[in-house]
């Protein structure tokens, strides 16, 4: 933690803000999203998965139940005469609904932040509270933070409907590692975290979650998990907040087998496997602002 | 096939875990027309439960409409009063022909027997489909477990 006097603090919060929509910014250009996928390739008809890529898909779309949040836009069997009112989209899928879930990630107590509850030389306390803060997603926008006001009183009465949960994030390029030296990093030094608290090292560990969080369920925090038992393997610790928590995932029964096959999936989700050209850079076309209505442009 | 796979079982022969499960006659009746009810294909019964939660589960079918509904169980340790609710949100995967529910209840009392009833409601909370019949669970002693999970072939 940097010891700042409030002056500086509002500064340095005022520049994570202007960070946030610089980055958001950048992601929704071509250059992040090119949508240059193998699986992309695949929906073209010019590339063909393997046979573990193919059964994580059909996985996904099927036992293990990704695509009710993560939309691959190919999810909708309505019988004859039934109208079609759900997500059905003719671009190229976008992997998530955009919606807010609480999944029962446990807290991840690594992160410095549990920590930070002493002042610093300027009579700061980032974190008062210390391990007994609870990360409550957007309830936690809602009802304010640390003695700052709600950003609206008439959203603080949706608070209990929204503790916990934390936006689906898109499933494109969740697989992309950095590059190998000299411009990238040599193998095990760039460790890539998943989800809100970067509790979840690898694209396995976040699947054997959605798999067995429920089945290895423990009332125990992090690095207390019982003997005889492995976090993250046959033990997972509590959620950090157990309302509205999700219960599509946790038992769904995936043999190790299926696991890997769904993490082979989502590594066909990483741009660059088709060049990305000036033309791949022009797709998908709903992305572009010509395709908004003019009250959005 | 189904296979019934008890993982872990702690006192399981004890608990009583479930009774048969029934539909009620509101299955069976035309009810409204332009309402959609859902059926309960399978279950309710107890999927895991430890010395103060558990999970229930069921399967439904003639699922359709939005990705989001709640699982909901009514529950309580007397059996004519059920005046205790459980919610929990689950997703409807529309590329399959039915769905899991599954619902968490918390605060329950070790070694204690509980009676419940389940249903679901859309994403606007309207009911879609029939109660079904009461079951039973029974919570294992304090720090122990109960694990009964139906693994698919």
């Amino acid at each position: 933690m940097i010891a700042l006097s409030p002056t500086d603090r509002t500064h340095a919060q005022q520049a994570y803000d202007e960070f946030g929509q610089a980055i958001a910014a950048y992601e929704i250009g071509s250059e992040v999203s090119s949508f240059t996928s193998k699986f992309d390739a695949f929906l073209a008809g010019t590339a063909t998965l393997t046979a573990a890529e193919m059964s994580g898909y059909n996985l996904f779309r099927g036992k293990a139940n990704c695509n009710t949040c993560h939309l691959d836009g190919r999810s909708n069997t309505q019988a004859a005469g039934e109208t079609d009112n759900g997500m059905a989209t003719n671009a190229a899928p976008m992997f998530t609904d955009f919606t807010y879930n609480n999944i029962g990630l446990p807290m991840n107590l690594a992160l410095p932040w549990y920590s930070e509850n002493h002042p610093d030389q300027f009579g700061f306390t980032a974190n008062p509270a210390g391990v007994a803060f609870i990360d409550l997603g957007v309830g936690l926008f809602l009802d304010s933070y640390y003695g700052s006001p709600p950003p609206d009183l008439d959203w603080v009465p949706l608070t209990p409907f929204f503790v916990g949960k934390f936006q689906t994030s898109t499933l494109r390029n969740v697989g992309q590692v950095p590059p190998a030296p000299p411009t990238g990093y040599p193998a095990g030094v760039f460790v890539k975290a998943f989800m809100h608290n970067g509790y979840l090292l690898s694209l396995n560990e976040v699947v054997h979650f959605y798999n067995t969080r429920d089945k290895f369920a423990f009332p125990v925090l992090s690095g207390h998990c019982p003997a005889g038992t492995v976090e993250k393997v046959t033990c997972w610790p509590m959620p950090e907040e157990q309302d509205n928590k999700n219960m599509t995932i946790g038992n769904l029964g995936l043999t190790s087998a299926e696991e890997n096959d769904l993490v082979a999936f989502m590594e066909t989700l990483t741009d660059g496997f088709v060049p990305i050209t000036p033309a791949s850079l022009s797709k998908p076309a709903v992305m572009g602002k010509a395709a908004l209505p003019p009250s959005h442009q | 096939m189904k296979k019934l796979v008890f993982v872990t079982v702690v006192f399981a022969a004890a608990c009583g875990l479930s009774t048969p499960n029934r539909l009620t006659a509101d299955d069976q009746s035309p009810g409204n027309a332009t309402a959609h009810r859902v059926q309960i294909t399978e279950g309710p019964q107890l999927e895991s439960a430890s010395d103060n939660s558990a999970i229930i589960r069921w399967t439904a079918d003639r699922v359709k409409g939005t990705s989001l509904r709640y699982g909901v169980v009514h529950y309580g340790t007397d059996l004519h009063g059920l005046s205790q609710t459980a919610k929990s949100p689950n997703r409807w995967n529309g590329a399959l022909p039915a769905m899991v529910y599954r619902v968490q209840i918390n605060h329950l009392k070790p070694g204690t027997t509980y009676f419940y009833r389940v249903e679901s409601v859309d994403a606007k909370d309207i009911s879609e489909g029939p109660e079904s019949a009461v079951s039973q669970f029974t919570t294992p002693a304090a720090g122990e477990r109960i694990v009964n999970f139906t693994q698919p072939e």
